[in-house]
């Protein structure tokens, strides 16, 4: 058996650079997300559930730093779609589509979204277009046979626990498990692990995004809030000022 | 023919205050829109929508919709919107 999971290069969201001075370009990671999907497919290939983890990305050759990142955690070898194109997610979903039927695995893993972006699309269009079952924003995942897993998902109402065939596409909440750290070993041994390039039109697709982004700005900046002295002084504001009252 | 089909959400007992939006939001686009109901026991849902001005309710009521599992749902979603040649989906994600 076999897992794919799909992971992106997004701007590191704990680098602090990225809320300051703008002219700084902050370092690429994993998608976190997808980081707990890798997490997840090598604990269950460490369970012997599964024989192969493999990884897979679409990017320009700068994405291979994440791609030694995802081997040196444990992921037998990587593939990299070679696209340096702005994709919308319905055009990565197809090519995904296009590699899931090349590769064959028994399970796709990947995150529920990549913090960049936030659209939350891929893992369900992806499953839309295989025409397999989903099971989004899991935080457990237990194989009951070869043909069934069992999720529990987090949904706004509370735990929701579906069973799905496989093979099946799962997205991972947050709560799913705590990614390893990188050991040296592992970075060594991920040198020598093997990238596979390959194109769309290897693939025997030709996608072309359907939605273009327009612009992307920072929300309006707040003003500071003040101090008062007294009660009566908040509440004059409240009145004269903000209204509330 | 409606123009756009606005997915309704509802909670088993009565219609999410999202789907309200997509429905002020489709008058204010203009033109025709229909209503469209998944689930199983919707006469009480179903009957409440027939006040909100759509040139049709459409319902899919079944046991197998009973619980909301994203891949039943998108092939009935997708065809009722083929078969009437729709051109805009409205719906909501978050029960905000």
């Amino acid at each position: 058996m076999k897992i794919l999971v799909p992971f992106k290069s997004v701007p590191d969201p704990n680098d602090a650079t990225v809320a300051g001075a703008a002219v700084s370009t902050p370092k690429s990671v994993i998608n976190p997300f997808d980081e707990i999907a890798i997490e997840e497919a090598l604990r269950i290939r460490e369970r012997g559930e599964v024989s192969e983890v493999v990884g897979a990305t679409i990017g320009p050759p700068a994405v291979d730093e994440q791609i030694r990142a995802a081997l040196a955690m444990g992921v037998d070898r990587a593939i990299r779609i070679d696209d340096s194109r702005a994709l919308d997610p319905y055009a990565v979903a197809r090519i995904l589509g296009a590699l899931v039927e090349k590769e064959a695995p028994h399970v796709v893993i990947m995150g529920k979204q990549a913090v960049d972006d936030d659209s939350n699309q891929v893992g369900q269009m992806l499953a839309g277009l295989l025409g397999w079952p989903q099971a989004t924003f899991v935080s457990k995942i237990e194989f009951l046979d070869k043909t069934r897993v069992r999720c529990t998902r987090e949904t706004d109402a509370g735990l929701e626990v579906v069973e799905v065939n496989l093979p099946a596409i799962i997205t991972t909440d947050l709560r799913l498990n705590e990614p390893r750290y990188v050991s040296l070993p592992g970075l060594m041994k991920a040198r020598r692990k093997p990238i596979e390039i390959l194109t769309c039109d290897q693939l025997g697709i030709n996608v072309r995004p359907l939605t273009t982004v327009l612009s992307v700005a920072r929300p309006p900046k707040r003003a500071a809030g003040t101090r008062v002295e007294s009660v009566e002084e908040l509440i004059t504001k409240l009145k004269q000022e903000a209204k509330v009252l | 023919m409606a123009e756009s089909l606005i997915l309704i959400e509802h909670d088993r007992q009565q219609v999410k205050r999202t789907s309200l939006h997509a429905i002020t939001l489709t008058r204010q686009l203009g033109g025709e829109y229909a209503l469209l109901v998944l689930g199983h026991g919707l006469d009480g849902i179903a009957a409440s929508l027939v006040s909100y001005g759509a040139s049709a309710v459409v319902v899919a009521d079944d046991p197998a919709l009973t619980e909301p599992l994203a891949d039943r749902y998108a092939t009935v979603i997708a065809g009722s919107g083929a078969k009437a040649r729709r051109n805009d989906y409205l719906g909501n994600f978050l029960d905000l």
